[in-house]
């Protein structure tokens, strides 16, 4: 299977710091394009303008700046922007991607997220208290999986570096396993079960990065085009409502590459009682129609397309063909 | 600085990585950083309002 190797976790995904200051400029001419009347607004741009590049690239890019880029703004929202800027400079746990505290207004952002893998909705969900062995552990966990990560799939890894912000840990309350979005840009949700381990936290953000690394992407360049591309009409790889092609085409990304980080889980001898080649023809099995439909009717742009002929087609096409060669030889 | 540089990581080229480098420009977006960001002191229209990816909310597994 001949795939690049920025794809494969091997290396990063190219140009990545263009990608991040492109979109930290659609921020800032977000920004700029709000009506700024009180001190707050005043006070938020001029201490983003008075930073160095790298800096205001980051900050643009935090999930305080989105969630406030992507609401309603007004005169509360800058407030609140000024606030959530000034009481986190930078990662509250040390190396650790984990945020230990996130501040109300994520709460509110929590609870508005629907429906997941495991219930309808977030209205009973809350943050884990980092005071409890359960966030303790947790947090061991995410170490661990980084490390893992670092060892088998080093460019996977520095994305994780450059995309995700941090990392919350969410209780059972959520609906979801993992959660991102743009409301929450850089910010991973993650809700773990008492049965994970690290090649699971490992899965988990992988999975949720690559949608990070889309979203990044979709702030310029979008990757589907025409109104049926929203349509909740296609099967899907892991959820049983209809999806879009749009959602589909991140979903059939996020296979592609966890079956290449499962391929390097069963290289290094990760849980040598999973069958990661299994996993990996599952996974591939259960995307079969929403790829045939992505392929059939997906109008896609030409970096998604690059993507999809790159990356997508060729790892699922290998992955069944060789599912396909393993059940007729049985 | 050639594109090999770029990648963190990648010390010795294999075959695979040196081909597959050669299309990396494929995969860029329209400006380097350098570009954006000093497109950020000017007064240029927007550039995008979120609204492909506002559209899909958000994700979940």
């Amino acid at each position: 299977m001949n795939v690049p190797p920025w794809l494969t976790g091997s290396v990063p995904f190219p140009a990545i710091e263009d990608w991040r200051a492109d979109a930290a400029l659609c921020v800032r001419q977000n920004l700029r394009a709000r009506e700024m009347v009180t001190d707050a607004c005043r006070s938020v741009v001029a201490r983003l303008d008075s930073l160095p590049p790298d800096e205001m690239v980051a900050t643009l890019l935090r999930p305080e700046v989105f969630a406030f880029v992507t609401g309603p703004g007004g005169e509360d929202g800058w407030a609140e922007l000024q606030d959530g800027l000034a009481a986190r400079t930078t990662r509250d746990a040390g190396s650790s991607l984990l945020w230990l505290n996130p501040t109300g207004q994520f709460t509110v952002v929590l609870r508005r997220q629907g429906r997941g893998s495991r219930r309808e909705s977030c209205a009973a969900a809350n943050f884990i208290d980092p005071s409890t062995a359960q966030f303790a552990s947790c947090a061991t966990a995410v170490e661990s999986a980084l490390g893992l990560i670092e060892r088998i799939a080093p460019g996977f890894r520095a994305e994780i570096e450059k995309l995700v912000e941090c990392v919350v840990l969410v209780d059972e309350g959520a609906s979801f396993r993992g959660a991102s979005g743009l409301a929450f840009r850089g910010m991973i949700m993650l809700s773990p079960e008492p049965d994970w381990t690290t090649c699971t936290f490992a899965e988990e953000l992988v999975h949720e990065m690559t949608h990070l690394l889309l979203d990044l992407i979709s702030i310029r360049e979008p990757l589907l085009k025409g109104e049926q591309a929203f349509d909740e009409a296609w099967a899907a790889p892991f959820r049983p409502d209809k999806r879009p092609l749009y959602g589909n085409f991140h979903a059939l990304m996020v296979v592609a590459r966890l079956i290449h980080l499962f391929g390097a889980f069963e290289r290094c001898g990760a849980e040598p009682e999973t069958s990661w080649s299994a996993k990996a023809h599952d996974y591939a099995q259960r995307s079969a129609e929403a790829l045939a439909a992505l392929k059939a009717h997906g109008d896609l742009s030409a970096m998604a397309r690059r993507l999809f002929n790159t990356l997508v087609e060729p790892t699922l096409g290998a992955t069944l063909a060789a599912a396909s060669t393993t059940t007729s030889s049985a | 600085m050639t594109a090999i540089d770029n990648l963190s990581g990648v010390t010795t080229g294999t075959v695979l990585e040196a081909a597959a480098v050669t299309e990396e420009s494929e995969f860029r977006p329209m400006r380097t950083a350098e570009e954006s960001v000093g497109m950020m002191a000017s007064a240029e229209g927007l550039t995008s309002d979120f609204s492909t990816v506002r559209r899909c909310g958000s994700w979940r597994s």
